[in-house]
């Protein structure tokens, strides 16, 4: 018959065993939102009706996985935040800090054809993601935001994806605070690449002269 | 013969923590141009 402290004491390793590792289990709940905007120069402001992005990812709530020791995935992180309104939102106030004129719409919103200067921009929350690397000695938290744009011009569509990438390296543990710095960095970095990107697009896609409309100019002769 | 086995498994755990490498895998990025998808239209920008 085994001994009842024999027994007693396995009982206890094993329980502390699997409670000292219960932070792996716990889901854990990230903040997202209040986005600092990104600061950079145009040379060619433009005026722009940025339509709110669309999350085309399966779960918007989910945007990361917790591992244990072994690398196993074991729980979740979670956010409760509108992850899409919040990049829309740091999208906009990037493109007004860098001089352009930025005509806020709902994704729905319906919007007229742009006048040849003016621009429709709108998108697509692709993923949003985070996942720690499990070390030896510690941790790294890895984060990946990626947003396809579409500029719509007078003439024509332009479509580009970007994707915004942080690595936060050599954590001791990792608790929710680096899943949230990680997906706030990698938001912030998707948003700077994609200002960048229409800054660019901006100064290469020459403004178009309009010809003066010929109903207008028979008007002008009636009048004479 | 306990000592040794202490050893052994401790040995064992080293081994393994230091064979033990981290892999940061990273997507290939989205290609650096805006691509044309008007309707009707020719090559890309």
């Amino acid at each position: 018959m085994p001994d009842c402290a024999a027994v007693l004491r396995s009982a206890f390793t094993l329980a502390l065993a699997f409670f000292s590792s219960g932070c792996a289990f716990m889901n854990q709940h990230v903040q997202l939102d209040g986005l600092e905007p990104v600061t950079l120069r145009s040379s060619a402001p433009r005026k722009v009706v940025v339509r709110e992005l669309v999350d085309a990812r399966v779960d918007p709530s989910r945007v990361g996985v917790v591992k244990n020791g072994w690398g196993n995935e074991t729980a979740l992180v979670l956010t409760e935040t509108d992850v899409s309104k919040a990049l829309s939102e740091a999208l906009c106030a990037s493109l007004e800090r860098a001089g352009w004129t930025v005509v806020r719409a709902q994704a729905s919103a319906a919007v007229e054809v742009p006048r040849a200067e003016d621009w429709v921009v709108s998108g697509w929350l692709r993923s949003l993601m985070s996942e720690p690397s499990i070390g030896t000695w510690a941790v790294d938290e890895l984060a990946e935001a990626e947003v396809t744009l579409e500029v719509r011009t007078a003439h024509r569509l332009l479509r580009r994806s970007f994707r915004g990438f942080e690595l936060l390296e050599n954590n001791l543990a990792c608790f929710s605070d680096c899943a949230q710095a990680a997906l706030k960095a990698a938001m912030t970095q998707v948003v700077q690449e994609a200002v960048q990107g229409l800054l660019e697009l901006s100064v290469r896609v020459p403004p178009v002269v309009l010809e003066p409309a010929p109903t207008l100019l028979w008007l002008e002769l009636e009048l004479d | 013969m306990k000592r040794l086995l202490v050893l052994l498994a401790l040995a064992t755990g080293l081994g393994c923590a230091l064979y033990q490498t981290r892999h940061v895998t990273r997507k290939e990025p989205p290609p650096a141009a805006w691509e044309d998808v008007t309707p009707d239209a020719g090559s890309g920008w």
